[in-house]
């Protein structure tokens, strides 16, 4: 079923690039800024979508997870006042910039600005190798997500190839504008999923008040910034948000804009839209505190999915191939005989000497 | 002259809102304001008075003369998108 819903999603996105084609005017202009006809709304998905990405659903719960509510403060806040200062400040500009002298990348940019291809050829090494590693952690955590949401049916390495796959083919046939497209659609799935996601976790959980009183009594820490996090740390994340416009592809999209005007709901709806995205993933990180203790390191990450996977459906598999079972499961009962050997998570129960004897006999677990 | 009042009016409430968002104050707070966390609560009613300044930033200071550009020769509209 997952792994249904999973393509039926892939497909959708592969559809929506391939439409967008049929839009194609076959100039470079129309290819590479959708001829500068992206309304505001789009702008504004598009935007948010491109700056945000998977992190703040997926990341932002599991470094809550680590860190506490703070996390909001630290990156969250930050984005909602810089980035709408700078797209007001010098996306609009720019934009006004690049329709008056044809801009369609970034590097034009910069090179016609300094008057010196050296530094439009500086800048083009210096984003290709910023990006290609960005990009590829963005495709290699669509297939870890992918192999922790079927339960390892897709291995990470096919997820991540898919992903690859998906994306560069609607990207080369729907070109920007088909990228604005996806962008929103994926944007908005983003918002619709973790709102009912954290909706569905706190309703099991017995309402969000009851939850964070327990999180108040067991683990208090969570829900101030306390030691974890010091003074001087938020200050300098408020200077994160500065590069956005430094992104070539959020560059580019602001480029696409229609008119001036279609920056006007951006620049207001951004900080909403981050309320809107980031206070259900960091809430649902600190409540995984209590619900699922102990993750560490990128395990922490996987807080959303585990929770989410938590409340789902349980699966009860009867297999005896013992790295089947290490990758799926979570909690794991050993028969022998009819009865109940020994019960417990994977790492306890397949190192229990009553366990190695049965399964592999007396002589081998000497 | 209002006008040029107004701006530096509201981008001097941007800088405020800068430094409103280093709260110190509620550091250690773990009080509990409509229902979240204290320093959950504020920097949500911080975003939302960030979008209501921004609000008024492209109501009244929105800069003028940006759309008056003149199209680069072969670059024609689409209706799509």
């Amino acid at each position: 079923m997952t792994l249904a819903v999973i393509l039926a999603y892939l497909v959708l996105v592969l559809l929506i690039g391939l439409v967008s084609h049929r839009l194609f005017r076959g100039t470079g202009e129309d290819y590479f800024l959708a001829t500068r006809t992206i309304p505001s709304f789009l702008l504004l998905m598009s935007l948010f979508g491109t700056h945000m990405t998977a992190f703040s659903l997926l990341g932002a719960s599991g470094e809550s997870y680590r860190r506490g509510i703070g996390v909001f403060a630290l990156m969250a806040s930050s984005s909602a006042l810089v980035a709408p200062v700078v797209f007001y400040f010098v996306g609009i500009r720019l934009w006004a910039l690049g329709k008056r002298r044809g801009y369609i990348t970034q590097v034009q940019y910069f090179r016609e600005r300094w008057d010196s291809d050296g530094i439009g050829l500086l800048l083009f090494v210096v984003t290709i190798l910023l990006l290609v590693p960005y990009l590829l952690i963005g495709v290699m955590a669509g297939g870890i997500t992918l192999e922790q949401i079927t339960g390892g049916q897709v291995p990470a390495w096919i997820g991540s190839l898919a992903v690859c796959a998906v994306v560069m083919t609607y990207v080369v046939y729907g070109g920007l504008r088909g990228t604005a497209w996806v962008n929103t659609f994926q944007t908005l799935i983003f918002m619709i999923l973790g709102g009912l996601a954290f909706w569905l976790i706190v309703r099991e959980l017995g309402g969000l008040d009851s939850a964070l009183d327990r999180v108040a009594a067991h683990d208090p820490q969570a829900l101030v910034r306390g030691e974890g996090m010091r003074p001087l740390t938020l200050l300098t994340y408020a200077c994160i948000p500065l590069s956005v416009g430094m992104f070539p592809h959020i560059f580019m999209h602001w480029l696409t804009a229609r008119r001036a005007e279609s920056f006007r709901l951006p620049i207001v709806a951004y900080p909403i839209c981050i309320v809107v995205v980031w206070v259900p993933s960091v809430l649902l990180g600190v409540l995984g505190r209590g619900e699922v203790p102990g993750l560490e390191g990128p395990q922490a990450s996987s807080i959303l999915v585990r929770m989410i996977q938590a409340r789902g459906i349980t699966i009860c598999i009867i297999e005896h191939v013992m790295s089947v079972i290490r990758e799926l499961t979570q909690r794991v009962v050993v028969l022998d005989w009819g009865e109940v050997l020994a019960e417990g998570p994977y790492d306890e129960v397949s190192t229990d000497a009553r366990v190695i004897s049965a399964y592999l006999g007396e002589e081998d677990a000497c | 002259m209002r006008s040029a009042v107004v701006r530096r009016l509201l981008f001097g409430a941007l800088l405020l809102a800068f430094v409103l968002r280093h709260d110190l104050w509620l550091w250690n707070d773990s009080r509990f304001v409509l229902g979240l966390p204290v320093g959950l609560t504020y920097h949500i009613v911080f975003c939302i008075g960030v979008a209501l300044l921004m609000a008024l930033i492209v109501r009244f200071a929105w800069p003028t003369g940006l759309d008056d550009v003149t199209t680069p020769p072969g670059q024609e509209r689409s209706s799509g998108t």
